[in-house]
């Protein structure tokens, strides 16, 4: 998928522009939440939960070199064939080359992020293949020629309407296009990244636990498969030949950086239900396969900080995001972490330097801190107290031209806390 | 195996890695306990099993004994197919059943397209997903539990495991005895998805209908308790 995310503000300025768009994703933002305060509330010691896969994790990538060693060891015993692909490019290679072997025309697709990322669709097409997505909301997509808006539920944002004229479009009446295919392919190719590997099988089903209930408020999903390896002498079904394509594309360089935690990432989309920047401009705004604020950390790490910049700053700092991340990753951290970063190499718009320089400089001087922001909030009250807001302020355009500004009713917040405490004594 | 890849990447974990010895690692891991669990509808096992398979939208009836399986399993295609058509896998608790009771004409082997019912014998249901375990292989292929239009699934209630955490104990020693399934499939309610407006439907994609025949001494007095449990959580407008 072509990386986009330099375009982040026009894109959230037309996505807040479309009403019925803003209507449907409000919607979205306001049960979400709520299924999953039910599934979590219904578990009862979902923190307990939390922190211990947590735990899990961070063991399993405080030792990838032994659990990766001992996964591809233990999956080629199993008959499949492990390969590593540095590169976005690489994998898609690998995966061409395996259908390409096979004399393949047809590709059947299960859902997955890792290829978004890679855009292995664009590649296999340009390599002559058919690619057809089997899950239905990336069916729906694919038909319509979009991207996915939603790392979980990709045509969210399309209502039934859409996909009922879409459908009529693109098939004849009864027809039936999807099928869960994994089990019925003669080559299974499985592509996934070198960070996402659990010690036991109990860790994945205590994940599992932790995962539906974040992601749609179940308790658990219809199909859960664990697979091992080909098909065996006698067997009717299975592949005949399994792959594994384990992709980097900069994790190692994460795994050895400050935003290692960002690895624990399970790709749930909690984080994307709570924030108030996703629900406003929509997962398309952000430009590439991951939004919200765990796209807002992952894209500038996977791609480039440079060219993903606005994505850091999408935040309004609420920190809801951390407060309901099922792998306990402190994302208000790492967004911050990031614009510090920006702030460090330059990459902030000088008049934003200046503003921070003067507001850290105010900051380490509570004294003066106080006074000023004194003096400002008696001029705003006073010349505000009339109309009761401004339409207009100076060095507030950014604010006064989309909504007004609320004058000050009284004093600053430590006004009034004094204020208060001499009153009590 | 892309080698150069490969080399350079396991040579990038290590250096991210703590380097420790597979002792202490595996030692590391074993002190970090267990996962808690998801409470249970009720303390009786059966009754939460078949409580959380209502919740998944799967459908229950409790056969006395093995006769009386084949009945039920008649009934239930007869009334949704008008047929007495099955296809079931190679599995000797399925050959082994009284077919010629329920009039019922099993055909052994995968299903085809065009054929809308099968039956699967299921290795384990477990109570707190009110899920059923299959193990795929030669006696049970995975086309039988994903492709027909109503999934059949015959289940002894002495199989019926708390949590998840029970049925890796059970699957863990044949994997260490070397005998790894080659695949696993947790089945919890007929195929589902809510991807469009975000409205619950089944069928898009595999089966609509997943019906299990629960025998071993499941009672009738159980299945109401578990509807009474489903009823009250629609009336609080829960699970």
């Amino acid at each position: 998928m072509e990386l986009q995310s330099q375009h982040f503000r026009e894109k959230a300025a037309d996505a807040l522009a479309d009403s019925a768009a803003v209507a449907q994703r409000d919607k979205i933002a306001q049960f979400t939440p709520i299924i999953r305060d039910a599934a979590m509330q219904e578990f009862g010691s979902f923190e307990a939960l939390r922190k211990h896969i947590k735990r899990i994790r961070q063991h399993s990538l405080d030792n990838l070199d032994y659990y990766l060693a001992r996964f591809e060891l233990e999956a080629t015993n199993n008959g499949n064939q492990v390969h590593y692909a540095d590169t976005p490019d690489e994998m898609n290679s690998i995966v061409l080359d395996i259908c390409q072997q096979h004399g393949a025309h047809r590709v059947a697709k299960g859902k997955s992020m890792v290829t978004e990322e890679t855009a292995l669709n664009d590649y296999l097409q340009r390599g002559g293949l058919e690619v057809v997505e089997t899950d239905l909301g990336e069916y729906i997509i694919q038909q319509a020629g979009e991207t996915p808006s939603h790392i979980v539920a990709p045509a969210l944002h399309k209502s039934k309407q859409e996909i009922r004229e879409l459908f009529l479009e693109k098939h004849a009446l009864g027809e039936r296009a999807l099928e869960t295919t994994e089990d019925l392919v003669d080559v299974l190719i499985i592509c996934t990244t070198l960070d996402r590997i659990l010690p036991r099988g109990e860790d994945a089903t205590a994940m599992q636990r932790l995962l539906a209930r974040s992601t749609t408020g179940q308790a658990q999903t219809s199909y859960t498969s664990f697979y091992s390896g080909p098909r065996r002498e006698g067997e009717l079904d299975g592949p005949l030949e399994t792959h594994i394509v384990l992709l980097d594309n900069q994790r190692t360089d994460i795994l050895a950086s400050d935003y290692k935690e960002m690895l624990q990432c399970i790709r749930c989309g909690t984080c994307l239900n709570h924030c108030p920047v996703f629900a406003a401009t929509g997962g398309h705004s952000y430009g590439w396969v991951y939004s919200g604020p765990m796209g807002s950390i992952l894209t500038p790490l996977l791609t480039s900080l440079e060219t993903s910049e606005a994505l850091p700053n999408a935040c309004t700092s609420c920190g809801r995001c951390g407060e309901v991340c099922p792998a306990d990753i402190p994302l208000p951290d790492l967004l911050r972490d990031l614009r510090h970063e920006q702030y460090q190499q330059k990459m902030t718009a000088p008049r934003w330097r200046v503003g921070l320089k003067l507001h850290a400089w105010l900051a380490v001087r509570p004294s003066l801190y106080q006074f000023l922001t004194a003096m400002l909030t008696t001029v705003l009250h006073r010349l505000g107290r009339k109309k009761g807001s401004f339409s207009q302020l100076p060095f507030a355009a950014g604010w006064t031209s989309v909504r007004d500004f609320p004058a000050p009713q009284s004093g600053t917040f430590m006004q009034q806390y004094k204020a208060r405490t001499k009153a009590d004594e | 195996m892309s080698s150069e890849s490969r080399s350079r990447i396991m040579a990038k974990v290590r250096g991210a890695s703590r380097g420790q010895g597979a002792a202490a690692i595996e030692s590391e891991l074993a002190g970090m306990g267990v996962a808690p669990t998801a409470p249970l509808p009720h303390e009786d096992t059966c009754i939460a099993f078949m409580a959380n398979v209502l919740r998944n939208h799967g459908t229950l009836d409790i056969a006395g004994n093995r006769s009386e399986a084949v009945k039920l399993i008649g009934q239930y295609i007869y009334q949704h197919f008008r047929s007495h058509r099955l296809v079931a896998g190679n599995d000797p608790h399925l050959a082994a059943m009284p077919w010629r009771d329920g009039g019922v004409l099993p055909r052994f082997g995968e299903v085809e397209p065009g054929e809308p019912v099968a039956l699967s014998y299921a290795q384990w249901g477990v109570a707190e997903t009110g899920a059923t375990v299959f193990l795929t292989g030669k006696s049970n292929p995975s086309r039988n539990n994903l492709l027909p239009e109503r999934h059949l699934v015959l289940l002894d209630v002495n199989n019926l495991l708390p949590d998840l955490e029970s049925l890796w104990r059970q699957i863990e020693p044949t994997i260490e005895a070397g005998s790894r399934p080659r695949g696993i499939q947790c089945i919890a309610g007929p195929s589902s998805t809510a991807d469009i407006e975000a409205q619950l439907v089944h069928g898009a994609h595999g089966p609509r209908g997943w019906h299990i025949i629960l025998t071993g001494g499941a009672t009738h007095e159980q299945l109401q308790t578990a509807q009474a449990i489903v009823a009250c959580d629609d009336t609080l407008g829960g699970s």
